[in-house]
C-alpha cells in the first residue's frame, strides 16, 4: 500500500511537470463516521462507532481547460497511513443487553477516478463525468471479545468497487474565486455479477473560496462532504478462543467524511 | 395504504401542462414491469436478514419537456408502478423461511430537472430534484409458522437531488414517411432527506439512499406525434429508521419495516408522444 501511494505521489509529480494542472487537496483534520448493518446474529444487527479523524489528501492532475472537453485523474486517500487516529468501536449484543465486542477502528479509503470534463453551452459551469475504482478500508485492534482481551491481534478488511459518475463543477471570479463542484457515483461490484452487482454509491459536495497569488499558482480554502454507502460480505469473524469470534465486517456499510481543506493549484505551460 | 386519489390528482396536473407552454408531452407504459423489493437491516425481533418480494406488476410514466431556451431545456417526469399483492418470503439464509406473507409495494417517483447541452455537443447535462413516495402494505403474516392477525402500512418517503445525461438522435425522412429516432439519458442521484411510518428506536443506518434512472428508446416521429419502444431500468435505495414489528409488543413476531430499503424497477415501454 504504501509502495502504491509513494508510485503515485511520483507519477503524479511526474505528470504535474508535463501537466496544465496540478492540485493537491489536503483536510488536515477530517472526520469519518461510519455505521454498519449485517445479520451479525445472534448478537444483533448492528455496530457502534465513535468516528476517527484523519487528514484526507487529494492529487489531482487535469490538462488543458477546452471547450471540446479535457481529461483528468484524482487520488484520494485517507486513512492510518498518513497520520489517521483510532476511533472505538463496539458491538452491542441483543441476547444479553450488553456489549460482545469492543475494538479500535480506524477507516480509510483509496479512491482513483478517471474525468472527463466539458463546459457547458455558454455557462462557467463544466459537466463531469467519472469512471472510478474505489477501496474502503477497515483497520481493527485491540479486540476485547465477551470481556476477553485477544491481545495482540489486529485485522485489516478492505471493501472494493467500480463505477461511473456524473457531476457538476464551476470556478467564478479571476484573482479572487469561489470554486464548487458536486458528483454522484454508482458502483458495482463485478466480483458478485452472478447474484446482484449492485454496490451502492458516493455523493460529493465541495466549495472553496481561492486566491490566485500568480497566474500559476493558486491557494484555496473550503469544505467537503462526502456520503458513501457500500455493500460487504458481512458477518465475517475472526477466530478467538472461547468466543464466536470478532466481528470484523458488515453487509451493508455507510461512511460520512466532512471537513474543512485548503488546496494548493499550480499549472503549467501557457 | 396506497392512494390511488393523490396519485390521480398528480397525474391530472400533466394534463393541463400543455395549456402554460409549448413543448412535449409523452405517455409510457410498461404492460408487464418487473419490482423487485429487497429490504434489509435491524429489526426490533432478531430474525434472519433479507425480506424480498417480485411481482410482475404494470407500470408507467408520464414526460412533460419543454425549453425555456435553445440552450435550456426543463422537464419533469413521473413514474408509478399498479401495485398488487405478492407473496413476500426471507429472513432466511439457507433455511426454511421464518416470515411469509403477502406484500403490497406502491411506488411513485417524480423528477424535475434542468437540461443544458455540452459546449459543441447535442448531449445535454441534466441536474434537478426528485421525490419518492413507497408504501409496503402487509397481511396474511407466518412467522416461524406461527399465524399474526391483522395489517401494516409502511410508507417511505425520499427527497434528493441528481445529475445525468440526456441524448437524442435521428434520421430524416425520405419523402413524406416518419422519421426513425432515438432518445436516452441516465440519472444519478442521491436523497438528503428521507422519512418513514412504522419507526424504531434502534437501528444504525437511518438517513439517506440513492437512486438511478435509466431510460433508452427509438422509434418513429412525424411532424407532432411519436411512437416508440423503449426499456427503463430504475433503483431505489432509501435507508429510513425501519425495523418495526409486525405485532405491537409482542416478543416473537414478523418484520413490518426495514431500514434500508432497496426497489429495482424495470421493464420495456410502448411510448406515445405529442408536440405541441
Amino acid at each position: 500500500m504504501r509502495r502504491f501511494l509513494l508510485m503515485g505521489v511520483i507519477v503524479f509529480l511526474a505528470l504535474g511537470a508535463t501537466a496544465s494542472e496540478f492540485s493537491i487537496t489536503v483536510a488536515p483534520g477530517a472526520h469519518l463516521s461510519y455505521r454498519g448493518e449485517g445479520k451479525i446474529l445472534p448478537q444483533g444487527y448492528v455496530n457502534r462507532f465513535d468516528g476517527n479523524t484523519a487528514p484526507l489528501y487529494r492529487l489531482e492532475w487535469m490538462q488543458d481547460a477546452r471547450p471540446e472537453g479535457f481529461w483528468g485523474i484524482g487520488l484520494w486517500h485517507t486513512g492510518v497511513f498518513g497520520g489517521g487516529t483510532y476511533g472505538k468501536e463496539t458491538l452491542p449484543d441483543v441476547t444479553t443487553g450488553g456489549t460482545y465486542q469492543s475494538n479500535d477502528l480506524n477507516v480509510g479509503f483509496t479512491n482513483l477516478f478517471v474525468t472527463y470534463h466539458r463546459p457547458l453551452e455558454g455557462w462557467p459551469v463544466e459537466a463531469q463525468f467519472h469512471l472510478s475504482v474505489v477501496r474502503e478500508i477497515f483497520k481493527r485492534k485491540a479486540f476485547v471479545v465477551t470481556g476477553t482481551s485477544a491481545g495482540g491481534v489486529d485485522d485489516v478488511n478492505e471493501l472494493s468497487a467500480e463505477g461511473i459518475g456524473f457531476g457538476l463543477a464551476g470556478t467564478h471570479g479571476r484573482r479572487l474565486y469561489f470554486r464548487w463542484q458536486t458528483a454522484a457515483h454508482y458502483y458495482v461490484q463485478l466480483f458478485d455479477a452472478e447474484t446482484d452487482a449492485s454496490a451502492g454509491s458516493i455523493f460529493q459536495g465541495e466549495a472553496g473560496v481561492g486566491y490566485r497569488i500568480t497566474p500559476k499558482l493558486a491557494l484555496e480554502f473550503g469544505g467537503l462532504w462526502q456520503d458513501w454507502f457500500i455493500l460487504g460480505q458481512g458477518n465475517r469473524r475472526l477466530h478467538l478462543e472461547n468466543t464466536d469470534g470478532a466481528v470484523i465486517s458488515y453487509n451493508r456499510n455507510q461512511t460520512v467524511l466532512s471537513g474543512l481543506f485548503f488546496r494548493l493549484e499550480t499549472r503549467f505551460g501557457k | 395504504m396506497f392512494r390511488p386519489s393523490a396519485s390521480l390528482l398528480f397525474l391530472s396536473a400533466f394534463i393541463f401542462l400543455p395549456f402554460l407552454r409549448a413543448g412535449e408531452l409523452t405517455f409510457m407504459v410498461l404492460p408487464q414491469a418487473r419490482v423487485e423489493y429487497e429490504g434489509t437491516g435491524y429489526r426490533e425481533v432478531p430474525s434472519g436478514w433479507e425480506l424480498k418480494v417480485k411481482p410482475w406488476t404494470p407500470a408507467g410514466g408520464i414526460r412533460w419537456r419543454t425549453d425555456f431556451s435553445s440552450t435550456l431545456g426543463f422537464q419533469v417526469q413521473y413514474w408509478m408502478n399498479r401495485p398488487a399483492y405478492a407473496i413476500e418470503f426471507g429472513n432466511s439464509a439457507g433455511e426454511s423461511s421464518a416470515q411469509e406473507g403477502q406484500m403490497r409495494l406502491a411506488l411513485q417517483s417524480l423528477w424535475v430537472d434542468l437540461r443544458r447541452p455540452l459546449a459543441g455537443s447535442p448531449v445535454e447535462a441534466v441536474f434537478g430534484v426528485n421525490g419518492l413516495y413507497q408504501t409496503i402494505d402487509q397481511k396474511d403474516m407466518v412467522y416461524h409458522g406461527k399465524p399474526e392477525a391483522g395489517s401494516s402500512s409502511e410508507t417511505q418517503t425520499g427527497l434528493g437531488a441528481h445529475i445525468g445525461i440526456h441524448a437524442k438522435g435521428g434520421r430524416r425522412p425520405r419523402g413524406q414517411g416518419p422519421a426513425l429516432f432515438w432518445d436516452g439519458e441516465l440519472l444519478i442521484g442521491h436523497y438528503f432527506v428521507t422519512h418513514n411510518t412504522l419507526t424504531s428506536e434502534d437501528g444504525s443506518i437511518h438517513q439517506g439512499g440513492y437512486t438511478y434512472n435509466g431510460r433508452l428508446e427509438g422509434g418513429l416521429a412525424w411532424p407532432r406525434w411519436r411512437l416508440s419502444l423503449g426499456y427503463t431500468r430504475q433503483m431505489y435505495e432509501i435507508f429510513v429508521p425501519g425495523g418495526r414489528r409486525f405485532t405491537p409488543g409482542a416478543s416473537e413476531s414478523a418484520t413490518a419495516s426495514l431500514p434500508i430499503n432497496k426497489t429495482d424497477i424495470f421493464g420495456t415501454f410502448l411510448a406515445l408522444g405529442w408536440t405541441y
